[in-house]
């Protein structure tokens, strides 16, 4: 089941929260979320449900044996164990496809075979959720859950279940038992879903008809024009598709009185490779950061090992989006690029106009998206060389059949929904509104920011004049307006389209 | 607001279980007329285990919510709308003469003649092969029946016909033209094949005998595919089914009806086509199995009012009968003793009512269409026949398709 689909908006989700709200006991609420959580993930894997219920308790045993440990050795045996368990389970469910054929490939004969297992959804984010958990415990830094109910409900929380963001249990450690609905909150999680779903549905599923008729091509057939937007489209889709879902699943948690991490700010923003790493799937990045990349020793070891730890990392973060060649060069693409950066490009970029960097990143993330996207490393190449102008304008095909430019006026739309015009907008008029009008404000900044900013103005010191403060009022009135006209619109859109695909299902 | 809007289809659903009078357009009801408006949904048969662990019940569930969704029917049309409203706005810059009714729509429209149409068909491989194929099956058919005549009538559909205003935007692709020259080539040299070309090359004379908001061709477009295969015919001949003919030929009153259409309802685009159909005195016509259409009854038209809407999505179907059934039509009227038989796909519904008007018995056979799952092989038909006349009469896309479907038809 996802977001974006008939039967979540009109009968899951009603049916969900008016269970969940009905029932005051915070204890039965947790009961009740997971199972709808569990209800949520057998309707589209009935089967691997059983696969997340054996995850949920294989980690729940594992840290209560941490827990329960009194000597390093064996925390540090049982934690391996853990990892060694949850790893294995992904590895063999995301990855056995892969290695049969490369093994096999690389020997010239069958000497493992493809199982053809179908990748269980969500499985990578559920996987480092739970590692996350056992990890945390073994540090010391979050208190061991007794109550496997809750800790069912942390894994596979529906919010975040089927593409993040990662929330680790720390995240929401302190509101598994105390947190506080409050109708405010509510309607901040409401707003919050309406904007995601309206990214999702009215943004990247437009976008990603145009990309999904252009990628599958050779590139001789659409030549630049053909290449060119498949990528663009691609760009675009994958963004609103993936922040959409974030969104929403932010927005939901909200709705229950949970506060996860942000996962996306205006990532296409950036300057530098290193900088939209820190803005684009934050709650990864977070991950691989704490998880792996300190662990290696981060950058506190000679240069020589901090380009190994540099680029295992990076490796990993591209395998983990999927088990191709692509996605590892694709990773690895990234990692040469923050090294390079490291050493040489961001002093000149500092050097330079701010714009220069701004077209340097988004060089670099659309040809990135290039390797994520395109089929097959052969046709990267061709891809390439068609962008350069290798097949003419349209290949072999016309203008009219590509059906690109059937696209160009939602172009603006597009770029306007990946800049932050709509926070800027909203701390001026708080600034405005509390009499400081020339108060410097930044959109989206790019370190820090953890919480998800509202949709509406809030004024956090007295208005200056109660027109000012009326003015903000019918600001946010025609923000609530504006964002139920997105989900009726979303809706109609949900209704009508069997196009609806959700990238983030392969990883 | 927005928790109300959610819960739409709960209180639809409770609402109509309740007996409570909904008005129509609130409900998912005029959504059916619509490709993909409704679906049908079995929720009972699919409740248990295995329909949970084949995800049977899950999509029957997820139908039958779509199906309470309050008005559907505008909710698709007006998101459609807007798809259109942002593509017309694309094209300012370039003013193609045709665009998408929707985003990635296989249906376009054209605002000068106000029609809709399919995309043209490209000219693949696949293509090519399926129509070398048929061909030369065909060709070594009618060899085996030298005292048989064939006729054979490409269908001038929308997506490959020359009046397409996609044609000249698009590369590569198949026209009736294209297949009406390899079938006379192959046939070469054989006295006993007919090929008919019936294709049009603009708009003006193509919507004359295609509807604008269907790909099938009116009564006139199935007349005129008639004579120009009774000219093809030796003159005794032909000089007798044209006479049959020309007693017939009137027009009905069926102007009250606009008609939306095949193409309206896949890309949900409603344009309304006033009808404009010939009728036939067609009183002595008997049918040897099914219900007769409604073209040939006398309160036909009144019919087509109480059909309500299908009347006008399907105007082709209610009017002329459904393609579904093979029937054989009687005229009491025409030469006793002489009879034809249409091999066809739906392009034969209309195409059959006219032939009779010369034959004592017209047999059809609607194995060229593409819904058709069964077929036996035409030789062994021709065999149990004493047809002296077999009319061929489909769309490119079919005569294609027909020997992948049925890989031994025309052995």
């Amino acid at each position: 089941m996802v977001f974006s689909s008939t039967i979540f908006l009109f009968a899951f989700l009603p049916l969900f929260l008016a269970v969940y709200f009905a029932l005051p006991w915070r204890a039965v609420k947790n009961v009740v979320l997971l199972a709808f959580s569990l209800a949520f993930y057998a309707w589209g894997e009935p089967v691997y449900v059983w696969l997340m219920i054996g995850s949920i308790c294989a980690n729940w045993v594992f840290a209560l044996l941490i827990d329960r440990s009194g000597r390093d050795i064996s925390r540090k045996l049982f934690l391996v164990l853990a990892l060694a368990a949850n790893l294995a389970v992904l590895g063999f469910y995301k990855y056995q496809g892969f290695l049969a054929y490369n093994v096999n490939r690389a020997l010239g004969e069958e000497f493992l075979a493809d199982l053809q297992l179908a990748l269980p959804i969500g499985i990578s984010f559920f996987t480092l959720q739970a590692i996350t958990y056992v990890v945390d415990v073994y540090r010391r830094q979050v208190q061991v859950q007794r109550n496997p109910l809750y800790l069912g409900m942390y894994i596979a929380m529906f919010p975040q279940l089927v593409a993040g963001p990662i929330v680790r249990y720390s995240d929401i450690e302190h509101e598994i038992d105390n947190r506080r609905v409050t109708l405010e909150g509510f309607a901040q999680g409401l707003r919050l879903f309406c904007v995601g779903l309206g990214k999702k549905v009215l943004l990247a599923n437009t976008a990603g008809t145009l990309a999904d008729s252009l990628l599958p091509r050779e590139a001789a057939e659409i030549g630049f024009v053909g290449c060119f937007s498949g990528v663009a489209a691609y760009t675009f889709q994958i963004y609103f598709d993936f922040s959409g879902y974030s969104d929403m699943a932010i927005g939901l948690g909200k709705m229950m009185g949970f506060d996860y991490p942000r996962n996306f700010n205006y990532p296409y923003t950036s300057r530098s490779a290193t900088e939209f790493w820190r803005r684009w799937h934050m709650s990864l990045g977070g991950f691989f950061r704490d998880y792996v990349y300190i662990p290696l020793g981060g950058n506190r070891v000679s240069t020589p090992r901090f380009v190994l730890n540099t680029m295992v990392v990076w490796g990993l973060t591209g395998i983990w989006h999927g088990a191709a060649w692509n996605f590892v060069l694709w990773g690895l693409y990234w990692g040469i690029l923050i090294l390079l950066e490291k050493f040489f490009v961001t002093r000149v970029l500092d050097r330079l106009p701010r714009f220069v960097g701004h077209i340097w990143c988004a060089v670099l993330f659309f040809f990135g998206w290039l390797l994520f996207a395109v089929t097959g490393l052969e046709n990267v190449g061709e891809w390439v060389a068609a962008m350069f102008g290798a097949y003419g304008f349209t290949g072999t095909s016309t203008l009219w059949e590509l059906q690109s430019w059937s696209y160009i006026s939602l172009v603006p739309v597009m770029i306007a929904g990946s800049l932050p015009w709509a926070p800027w907008l909203r701390k001026k008029l708080e600034a405005w509104a509390e009499g400081d009008g020339h108060r410097k404000v930044t959109a989206a900044p790019e370190k820090g920011n953890s919480a998800v900013p509202p949709c509406q103005a809030v004024l956090r010191a007295p208005a200056a004049s109660v027109a000012r403060a009326r003015i903000v009022m019918v600001a946010n009135v025609f923000v609530d307006v504006a964002l139920l006209v997105v989900l009726v619109l979303s809706s109609m859109s949900v209704v009508s389209s069997s196009y609806n695909p959700f990238i983030y299902f392969q990883f | 607001m927005a928790c109300l809007f959610l819960c739409g289809p709960a209180i639809l659903f409770g609402a109509l279980k309740a007996g409570i009078a909904v008005p129509v357009e609130l409900t998912a009801e005029p959504a059916k007329y619509l490709i993909g408006g409704v679906s049908q949904s079995a929720i009972l048969p699919n409740l248990n285990i295995d329909g949970f662990a084949n995800k049977k019940l899950q999509a029957a569930i997820e139908d039958s919510v779509g199906n309470y969704v309050p008005s559907k029917a505008n909710a698709l049309l007006t998101n459609a709308a807007l798809q259109r409203a942002i593509i017309t706005f694309s094209d300012l810059p370039q003013s193609f003469r045709c665009y998408p009714t929707y985003f990635d729509s296989s249906v376009i429209y054209d605002p000068t003649c106000n029609a809709l149409a399919q995309k043209p068909l490209q000219d693949t491989k696949e293509v090519q092969n399926g129509i070398r194929e048929f061909a030369v099956g065909f060709a070594d058919l009618v060899q085996k029946f030298p005292d048989r005549k064939f006729v054979i009538i490409v269908a001038d559909i929308s997506n490959t016909s020359l009046s397409n205003p996609a044609l000249c935007l698009s590369d590569d692709t198949y026209t009736t033209v294209m297949l009406n020259a390899m079938l006379k080539k192959v046939c070469a040299g054989f006295e006993n094949v007919s090929v008919i070309d019936c294709s049009y090359d603009n708009p003006r004379d193509y919507y004359q005998y295609f509807y604008r908001t269907d790909h099938h061709w009116n009564g006139w477009g199935a007349l005129d595919a008639y004579e120009r295969s009774i000219d093809s015919l030796e003159s005794n001949y032909a000089e007798r089914l044209r006479g049959a003919l020309n007693d017939t030929v009137s027009l009905k009153g069926l102007e009250w009806l606009s008609e939306h259409g095949y193409s309206c309802r896949d890309g949900l685009m409603l344009i309304n086509e006033p009808v404009n159909e010939p009728e036939f005195s067609l009183s002595e016509i008997t049918l040897e199995e099914g219900s007769p259409p409604l073209m040939l009854l006398d309160d036909g038209v009144a019919r087509m009012k109480e059909a309500g809407p299908i009347a006008s999505y399907d105007f082709y179907q209610t009017w002329y009968g459904q393609w579904q059934d093979t029937v054989a039509v009687n005229d009491g009227a025409a030469l006793p003793g002489s009879s034809a038989l249409v091999v066809c796909d739906s392009f034969g519904t209309a195409f059959k009512w006219i032939a009779s008007t010369g034959f004592g018995r017209v047999e059809t056979l609607y194995d060229l269409h593409g819904n058709r799952t069964e077929a036996t092989p035409l030789a062994e038909t021709l065999l149990g026949s004493d047809c002296e006349i077999v009319f061929l009469v489909a769309c490119a896309a079919d005569y294609q398709k027909v020997l992948d479907r049925f890989p031994g038809y025309l052995d």
